[in-house]
């Protein structure tokens, strides 16, 4: 299936690592010239020049701390004209609600929260004014099957899902389309890290910590690929008709009846 | 992309016309060989003949009416060995609860939600055994947000999707995927007939249909091959986390508030 991603300029936020540089592959596979966003400028060096000695593809890097309002301002500056968004930066720290002030909520909402919106707030309304583009928010599963030990990502995606729904609403009487996409538990370098800590206590052994995993669909988690997959075929033109969702991907595990 | 479809073997249901004659297509286009039914033989032949010449694939036509069991066992007996099925037939009949006696509501289910049930009681054990298939069902919007106007076909929408999502939560640790697309309004044939036919009512001019469109998402309603494009990725080893989940596919409509 031609994407027809050919010749589009893309920005992906958290590209250094596990989703978003699995998202920036596929994009670059495609055709698709790249903007790469995270904070660290030796890794995203390290994505561009894998990306382009693979795929040809033409890649920027932007080492920016997304989190802070000056640096959003300066990707919007530099990209802001792109024809895909694909916003996957940040991760919302773990605790119930007796841990987390609101302080450390609202700091941790700053990056994967308000850095969402800051792009968004820039880039959509040059998209609608174009009449073209697609914004791709990666989420996270907790905003659809909540747990009272991640409040604060389950109330930050939750609210990330509302927006993707309230403005992909809208978005298509300008020719803008606004998805999400909520993974469940992908094997990013830090669930193995996490895995791994959880195999000690429970066998005392490190290296059984695929184990740990025999409870997800399939007896594993998620493959940073198959989400890069989904969001560069949600963000392409051969999904024209579909906006305003979130597409959930987890093997099927969020509709299981008791958490695994 | 390549979606990694080529040489399997895909059941259409409802394929002679509509979003199911587009998945046909851009399943042939990707190299799928097809299985394809519906109730009217010619209208099967017809796309038989252009999808093995457009796109040098085998595609094998099976005129049924899947609201009978037997069809749904001669189905079985024919292509056993799909890779991917594909429930898009049936389309259930609207009125409100106090036009449809139980008779009615059970008869309009017969095709679209028990022919479903019954493709799926036979070809997903088979799938399981195997360790690998896909099953789509195709459902539709008011199985999300339900009409009472349209009763019986947002009741059976429901039972479909949560069928598709009770089966997907586990089919993963058998390898196999079960997932559901929810089409909104599709500008199939029959939609434009009736779109048609309002413009008429509303401006003496059936030319005007378009402005009957003005509360859908960009004044339009889907188009069959965006719909199809969906369905075929979701049915390719790309889409290979995607299960046990309903994909929302309307432009967004569902998410406006209600007028």
């Amino acid at each position: 299936m031609d994407l027809e991603l050919s010749g589009k300029t893309a920005i992906v936020t958290g590209a250094s690592k596990g989703i978003g540089r699995a998202v920036a592959e596929a994009l670059a596979e495609e055709g698709c010239t790249l903007h790469l966003v995270s904070r660290t400028e030796a890794d995203l060096n390290a994505v561009r020049d894998d990306l382009n000695t693979r795929f040809g593809a033409q890649a920027t890097v932007h080492a920016l701390d997304l989190s802070n309002e000056a640096d959003v301002a300066k990707l919007t500056a530099a990209a802001g004209d792109c024809d895909i968004l694909v916003n996957n930066a940040g991760s919302i720290p773990a605790g119930d609600i007796t841990r987390l002030d609101n302080s450390s909520i609202k700091s941790a909402w700053d990056l994967k929260v308000f850095g969402f919106l800051g792009l968004i707030r820039d880039i959509y309304p040059r998209m609608c004014e174009r009449g073209s583009g697609a914004i791709v928010n990666v989420i996270g599963m907790a905003g659809e099957r909540p747990r009272a030990a991640y409040i604060a990502g389950s109330m930050g995606n939750a609210a990330l899902m509302q927006m993707t729904r309230a403005l992909g609403a809208e978005s298509y009487d300008h020719g803008v389309r606004v998805v999400g996409i909520n993974p469940g538990p992908v094997e990013t370098e830090r669930l193995v890290r996490q895995a791994k800590i959880n195999a000690d206590m429970q066998f005392g052994d490190e290296s059984r910590w695929r184990e740990t995993h025999k409870d997800l669909p399939g007896g594993r988690p998620g493959r940073p690929e198959e989400i890069g997959w989904l969001a560069a075929y949600l963000a392409s033109d051969r999904a024209s008709w579909v906006s305003g969702t979130i597409v959930m991907a987890d093997g099927g595990q969020h509709s299981r009846s008791v958490r695994a | 992309m390549d979606l990694g479809l080529k040489g399997k073997t895909a059941i259409i249901t409802g394929a002679s016309k509509g979003i199911g004659k587009a998945i046909a297509e851009v399943l042939a286009e990707e190299g799928c060989n097809l299985h394809l039914v519906s109730r009217t033989e010619a209208d099967l032949n017809a796309v038989r003949d252009d999808l093995q010449a457009r796109f040098g694939i085998t595609a094998h036509v099976l005129a049924l009416d899947l609201a009978k069991p037997e069809a749904i066992q001669t189905l079985v007996d024919a292509a056993a060995d799909a890779d991917i099925l594909i429930n898009n037939a049936g389309a259930i009949p609207g009125g409100d609860l106090s036009k449809l006696s139980d008779d009615d509501i059970k008869a309009g289910w017969q095709l679209k939600v028990f022919g479903t049930v019954g493709l799926v009681r036979h070809f997903y054990p088979r799938m399981c055994e195997r360790g690998n298939g896909v099953i789509i069902n195709v459902i539709g919007m008011a199985g999300e947000r339900g009409r009472a106007a349209y009763i019986a076909g947002s009741m059976g929408n429901a039972a479909l999707m949560q069928m598709t999502r009770t089966i997907g939560a586990e089919s993963m640790n058998h390898g196999v995927r079960v997932l559901g697309v929810n089409p909104g309004p599709t500008q199939t044939e029959r939609f434009q007939l009736l779109a048609r036919a309002n413009a008429e009512k509303q401006f003496g001019d059936a030319e005007r249909w378009p402005e009957t469109m003005g509360n859908l998402p960009g004044g339009r309603g889907g188009l069959s091959e965006e719909l199809a494009a969906v369905i075929a990725f979701m049915a390719s080893p790309r889409a290979s986390w995607v299960s046990g989940t309903v994909i929302m596919v309307d432009g967004g409509q569902h998410s406006r508030p209600p007028a």
